[in-house]
């Protein structure tokens, strides 16, 4: 037997609204009940408008798990999809340069893989110039938008010892905000303290460790990525900043920050979703790097 | 071989015009250390943006060739545009002078299903 009919189903719904906490709770009903490493079947047949943040774990799941899905019967939908090559993303500078010009508006989820080296950090350079490309051009706004994405990504290979990471960004014009994901399956904030460090956690100390500066490696000056790209996102471009590892994660606005359990639900590895609205004033981003 | 290809590497060319990881510019260490010239340009034209991280690898792999006692390197780094000065100038006063821990204050405990709760209602 085998085969699509013997995995769970797991039906991706429609976000209530387009705000960045219901994206957050669509991905953790999706996900919750999951056991780790199980093969499912995401069913998006219903799906008509599909989120970064509710995206790119799926896609970075279907890959790790070999999980399957099945595509949005809705045709703009599974367009979309198509057009930033879900599930598996584009890993060659080449391509992507080939879809950009195509496609201006949608940018592919990008695969960046360790062993890539520098084709990997020119893949993310042009994901990169992409995203501020498509925000317009503010004094300082590249600078707080390069940050987070650059000290992000780097997290992954520093930190996960995952081989892949996936970033997926899209900027939606009429409501004049860039939604930005970073995911990777890696061994998580939690077990990084733990072998790093000898260091044992819950996943919400992990995270409160990170968000306090407390580096998973030694050496002096480190343990700020985290922490300042998210006073980047939140202080000085007014966005929201979600990060979720293993049953945990934490969420931040200007003026509020939450940090939540979710039992019954694990990611294996980090999922940071954020969403900056589009610069209007000039941006200096000094006062946040600390 | 042009002067430029002596003793300077673009790091435009050599990694990307925007910097972010360490592993590349970890690597960079046997290509300098391979040059003939003691004094080393590393040189920032067309780069947009480097990460904090990238620049905290950069003043270690200066400060590690300036140690060795062989093939001992200095490395200069040149032609950087104004936000990346800006970050080497953070970075190398926070290696200086480190800042304190922070300590989370203000941040609310949640569960899921109260968040759940909470967001639907609003």
């Amino acid at each position: 037997m085998g085969g699509i009919q013997n995995m769970k189903t797991i039906i991706v719904k429609n976000e209530k609204s387009d705000n960045l906490i219901e994206q957050f709770i669509a991905l953790y009903l999706t996900l919750v009940g999951v056991s780790k490493n199980e093969k499912v079947t995401f069913d998006l047949t219903d799906t008509v408008w599909l989120y970064p943040m509710v995206i790119l774990p799926i896609a970075s799941y279907i890959i790790k798990t070999k999980s399957e899905f099945k595509n949005s019967k809705n045709d703009k939908t599974k367009g979309y999809l198509d057009t930033i090559k879900f599930p598996k993303g584009i890993n060659s500078i080449n391509e992507f340069s080939l879809r950009a010009q195509t496609h201006k508006n949608y940018v592919p989820i990008s695969a960046l893989e360790r062993n890539k080296g520098l084709e990997r950090e020119k893949l993310e350079t042009m994901f990169s110039e992409m995203m501020i490309k498509s925000l317009g051009s503010v004094k300082g706004a590249e600078s707080a938008i390069l940050y987070p994405i650059g000290e992000l990504i780097t997290n992954i290979f520093e930190h996960s010892n995952d081989d892949l990471g996936l970033v997926f960004g899209q900027y939606y014009p009429k409501k004049s905000f860039l939604d930005i994901c970073i995911v990777d399956s890696g061994r998580g904030l939690r077990r990084a303290y733990a072998e790093d460090k000898n260091i044992q956690v819950r996943d919400d100390e992990a995270i409160k460790k990170v968000l306090e500066g407390e580096s998973i490696k030694a050496g002096k000056d480190r343990g700020y990525g985290v922490w300042t790209s998210k006073r980047m996102v939140c202080e000085a471009l007014g966005g929201q900043f979600i990060l979720i590892s293993g049953s945990a994660a934490f969420i931040a606005s200007q003026k509020k920050q939450k940090l939540l359990n979710m039992p019954n639900f694990y990611w294996e590895g980090v999922i940071i979703s954020y969403r900056i609205p589009k610069p209007a004033h000039k941006i200096d981003i000094t006062p946040y790097l600390e | 071989m042009t002067k430029n290809e002596k003793n300077s590497l673009l790091i435009a060319t050599e990694i990307a015009k925007i910097v972010s990881s360490r592993d590349l510019v970890r690597s960079l260490k046997n290509k300098i250390t391979r040059m003939k010239t003691k004094e080393v340009k590393l040189d920032f034209s067309d780069v947009e943006f480097v990460s904090r991280s990238a620049v905290h690898e950069f003043l270690s792999l200066r400060n590690q060739l300036q140690k060795k006692s062989w093939k001992k390197k200095n490395i200069e780094f040149t032609n950087t545009n104004e936000s990346v000065k800006e970050m080497f100038r953070t970075v190398a006063a926070n290696i200086a002078i480190p800042k304190n821990k922070r300590l989370l204050e203000k941040i609310e405990k949640i569960d899921i299903q109260t968040l759940i709760k909470k967001t639907s209602n609003s």
